[in-house]
Order: C-alpha cells, then sequence, then structure tokens
C-alpha cells in the first residue's frame, strides 16, 4: 500500500503494515518520493524534499523494527512541514525573498517531537509569503494549486500542507494558523486541519506572524489521525513564554466518547449569514441534520462581537506583522511581494490607540464566548463562507477578509477549533466544517468532529490523480 | 485617504517618503482598514478590559526573571 493510499485509511493502518511487515519505513519514503516526482510539477506543495535524511531516518526506523523496538503510534509516518517551521539542516524560506538562505540549525519543538516519536520528516511545504496571505501564491515559490482543481486557489498560508496531505504525498502535516491558514486551505483541499487552545503548542523554531495569534497546528485526512499527530507536538515548552503549563491532552484513546446529548451551538446573525455562498449554506444544513441524528443537540446561538472580533483579530494581526518585518519594509521594501508590502505598509497607519483598543477587545469577546459556552458544548460554523476562487495571482486585501471571516473570531479568543470536510461544490470543490471547543477542552470538539466524520463519507473522496 | 493625503499622512505622521505610486496602491487598503477600525471603534470598552496578550505570558516572564 502506498501513502496516497494509506494516508486515505488512517495511521493505524499504517502501524499495522509496519508491524507486520508487509510495508517498511523505507518503501514508504521511495513510494512518497516517487509521487511527489510525478505529481508536484503542477500542485507545488513541496518547496524543498529532503530525500536523503528521510532515507536515512527510514533506515533507522526499519531496523528498530526489525528489533523488535516501535517508537509508537506515528512510528514511520510520512510528515511534511509548513516552509515557517525549523527543520534542522534545512532552509527556512518562509516564501518570501527577505528572508534569505536560512538553514535552521535545530529543530523546531513541535518538528522534534514528531521525529522523536518515529514520523519521518520528507520536506517543506509551500507558504504563503511568510504566512500574510490565504492564496498561498508568491514570487519567490509561485503558485501553489488545489489539488481538487489547478485552476483554484488552495487557501493558505498553509497552502502547501493542506495540498500535500489532500494529494497523498504524505501521512500529515504541520501549519500554522493565525486567523484560519490551517482551517482554511484544510477546508478548501477536502482535509482535516486541527488548531488547539493558543498556547497549546510550542511556537519555539517557528516564524512569527502574530505574537498573540500564532498557532501551530495538524494536518491529514482524517480526525483521529490530525488529533495523533497534534498530541505528539502539544504541551509545555520552557523555551517558548508563550506555551501553556499544561500537559499534552490524552485525545486518542477517549476520542470514541459518547456524543448524544451534546450541546452544539450554531451560530446564527447577520455576521455569519449574509455572505455565506449559497451551496456552502445549503452543505452546512445537511451537516447539522447529520448531527442532530447522532443524537446531538443543535441549539441557535448568537456571537454578538463576531464582527469586532473579526475586525480586531485583523487589526492585531496586521499591526503585529508589520512590527516583525519593519525592518525589511523601511530597508528593503522590494525583496516583498507586492501583496504583503501594500498589507504591511497599510499597517502602519494603525495607531497605537486602534491597536490597544483591538487587544482589549479581546477581553470582551472571551466574556461574550465563555458566557455562550455555558449552554453549548462545541460550536460549528461553515469553515468559511466562501468557496474558494480562482487564482488571481496576489492575494487580495478584500479575499484576506473573506475567507478568514468564521475563523479569525475564535482564534483571537484562543479557542481550539477544526475544520473537516463536509460536502462538495457543484465545481467540485470541497467545503469544510469548523467545529470550535472551549479552551483546553479539544477533546470534545474532538469526539463531535470524529462522530461527524463516521456518519459521512466526505473524508473518503480524494482528488482526481 | 486619497493619494496626497495619504503622501502627507505617511510623511507627517510616520516618517514614511511614499512615492505617488506607493500612495496609490494604499488607497483601497486603508478604506478597508478604516472599515475594520470603525468596526472595532462601535465596542465601548470598560477600563477592566485589559489587553489580553496570552495568559501564559506574564508568569513566564516572571518566572525567568534572572536571579540576582
Amino acid at each position: 500500500m502506498t501513502v496516497d493510499e494509506s494516508a486515505a485509511t488512517d495511521l493505524a493502518a499504517v502501524a499495522d503494515m509496519l508491524e507486520g511487515g508487509t510495508t517498511t519505513c523505507t518503501a514508504l519514503v521511495e513510494q512518497a518520493i516517487a509521487r511527489i516526482e510525478r505529481v508536484n510539477s503542477t500542485l507545488n506543495a513541496f518547496v524543498t524534499v529532503l530525500a536523503d535524511s528521510a532515507r536515512e531516518e527510514a533506515a533507522t526506523l526499519d531496523a528498530e523494527l526489525r528489533r523488535g523496538q516501535r517508537r509508537g503510534p506515528l512510528h514511520g509516518v510520512i510528515i511534511g512541514v509548513k516552509d515557517i517551521i525549523h527543520v534542522a539542516g534545512a532552509p527556512t524560506r518562509a516564501g518570501s525573498r527577505s528572508v534569505g538562505t536560512l538553514i535552521a540549525q535545530q529543530d523546531a519543538t513541535c518538528v522534534a517531537h514528531l521525529r522523536s516519536a518515529g514520523a519521518i520528516i520528507l520536506g517543506k511545504l509551500h507558504s504563503h509569503e511568510l504566512a500574510g496571505g490565504m492564496t498561498s501564491e508568491n514570487e519567490l515559490y509561485g503558485r501553489a494549486r488545489n489539488p481538487w482543481n489547478p485552476d483554484y486557489i488552495p487557501g493558505g498560508s498553509s497552502g502547501g500542507s493542506a495540498i500535500a496531505t489532500a494529494a497523498g504525498l504524505v501521512h500529515g502535516a504541520l501549519g500554522t494558523d493565525t486567523g484560519g491558514s490551517i482551517r482554511v486551505p484544510a477546508a478548501f483541499c477536502g482535509v482535516v486541519g486541527l488548531k488547539g487552545t493558543l498556547g497549546r503548542v510550542s511556537r519555539s523554531g517557528v516564524l512569527t506572524r502574530s505574537w498573540t495569534m500564532d498557532h501551530v497546528g495538524t494536518f491529514a485526512r482524517r480526525v483521529c489521525d490530525a488529533a495523533l499527530l497534534f498530541q505528539a507536538i502539544a504541551g509545555h515548552d520552557p523555551v517558548d513564554p508563550y506555551a501553556s503549563h499544561r500537559a499534552a491532552p490524552n485525545l486518542v484513546a477517549r476520542l470514541q466518547g459518547d456524543v448524544h446529548g451534546l450541546r452544539v451551538g450554531i451560530l446564527t446573525g447577520s455576521f455569519f449569514e449574509t455572505s455565506l455562498d449559497l451551496q456552502i449554506g445549503s452543505a452546512f444544513d445537511t451537516a447539522i441534520g447529520s448531527l442532530q441524528a447522532l443524537g446531538m443537540r443543535t441549539i441557535p446561538v448568537r456571537f454578538d462581537l463576531a464582527a469586532a472580533a473579526h475586525a480586531a483579530g485583523t487589526i492585531i494581526t496586521v499591526a503585529e506583522a508589520d512590527s516583525t518585518q519593519e525592518q525589511v519594509l523601511r530597508e528593503r521594501p522590494e525583496q516583498l511581494g507586492a501583496d504583503l508590502r501594500v498589507q504591511l505598509r497599510a499597517a502602519e497607519f494603525i495607531s497605537a490607540r486602534q491597536y490597544l483598543h483591538a487587544l482589549r477587545i479581546r477581553a470582551q469577546v472571551r466574556v461574550e464566548l465563555e458566557a455562550l459556552f455555558r449552554d453549548v458544548d462545541v460550536l460549528i460554523t461553515p469553515t468559511t463562507s466562501a468557496l474558494p476562487t480562482r487564482s488571481e495571482g496576489r492575494t487580495t486585501p478584500a479575499s484576506l477578509l473573506l475567507f478568514a471571516r468564521n475563523t479569525r473570531p475564535f482564534s483571537m479568543a484562543g479557542l481550539p477549533a477544526i475544520s473537516l470536510p463536509a460536502g462538495m461544490s457543484k465545481e467540485g470543490l470541497p467545503i469544510g466544517l469548523q467545529v470550535v471547543g472551549r479552551p483546553f477542552d479539544e477533546l470534545t470538539m474532538l469526539r463531535v468532529a470524529n462522530a461527524y466524520e463516521s456518519a459521512t463519507q466526505w473524508h473518503t473522496l480524494t482528488p482526481p490523480d | 485617504m486619497d493619494i496626497d493625503t495619504v503622501r502627507k499622512v505617511g510623511r507627517e505622521v510616520l516618517g514614511l517618503e511614499l512615492t505617488e505610486s506607493d500612495a496609490r496602491e494604499l488607497v483601497a487598503p486603508l478604506a478597508g482598514l478604516q472599515q475594520l477600525i470603525d468596526d472595532i471603534d462601535k465596542v465601548r470598552l470598560h477600563f477592566t478590559d485589559e489587553p489580553f496578550i496570552s495568559p501564559r505570558l506574564a508568569d513566564a516572564w516572571l518566572e525567568r526573571w534572572p536571579e540576582p
């Protein structure tokens, strides 16, 4: 069974095959490399393939298996890493000519966790420039393409992670999410994208877009696999001052828990309804029906500060991104792509009062969401209110706002959220369902997502080869 | 803001020397930004609404303060 075929089942099947001797880590790596050689020139998901080091890692892991040693459920799993996350010995370019050739001296904490758990790091994946947009098109790497239809954008900024997972180039991937950069490409490419509570995963070794909004998370084809990868990278890291002190949760063992009677909040109101694409709305209604059929109680709820949360989240993000890139913008702006340069220049016009106002609104948003979560166990929305668009060659400010409309309000509140496949448009493009949990309650969120996935077939669809 | 105002604010407030072309491409994004600012300005803040950054950050900085 190839990586493509095995990724379509779940990682437990990979473990069984390795343990049963029907495949080897080396064979999985070779198959993945062959597939990358065949499809990457079209999709442009991988920007660096670490073939030699992956082969060495595979040989080591195969030798361990022959000795009867197995590191755990991620032993031999093939992983790709968004190119703003450090992988030792590989360049981190973040999709920007401004970064130069920065060879990482050591793994980011999240990569180190996966490696020690037995995962094989196959390479670096396309990122929108400095994680600053949602089309995954930049002047350094060129355009990444949606595996369901290469004329369309894959979403971003973790576009390469979503594409590689959807196209079966890897079993799973790492990405980052500031306002939706995991969930939006996951939705557009028809895979699962998971980010935990703010601080759950260390950001040490990850280039910063926004200090107060950035999250690291995982991609996979199945909810259980995204959770398995997430569990491996979560937990305290003394090097990261933003990291929570809480221990990594044991999610996978309890994923199958009973969902009967769980209260699912359906967000209503003009913010979530006025700009909603009709096909997405229809898929969302069907998803609500599926959750009800599973015995969950759906409850309409209002999130009155949603528009303000979206606006404040955007202001915080671009103001912080502008600060991180201040020197580049002032001294060598020509090294930034046009869309990011304009975005950051505009952010220079945000005043200190406006930035602080946005940060202070976060306190009110948290209070409103805490009150809302007294009546529900999870919230659901469509992941995006719009379908992927045809590639335009650059991110417009309007697309940045539109695609992150349903995701950014929860990023700015620091809540855990997941996107999973929940439909297809008549154009043959995937539609995502977002489930949002209470802070540090990834488990309930994942149970709902897993139950929905088990009751539907959307996760079994794969892009045309 | 029109092009001239963008250049004037850039120069006099932010210390940015923007060309006419630079300023032209900022007009639409700044209009979008102003809409966002209008959205957040509708929210009346309470004195107790302190900037939320990270529940961990303050503690972590204090813990990492070097010993005398």
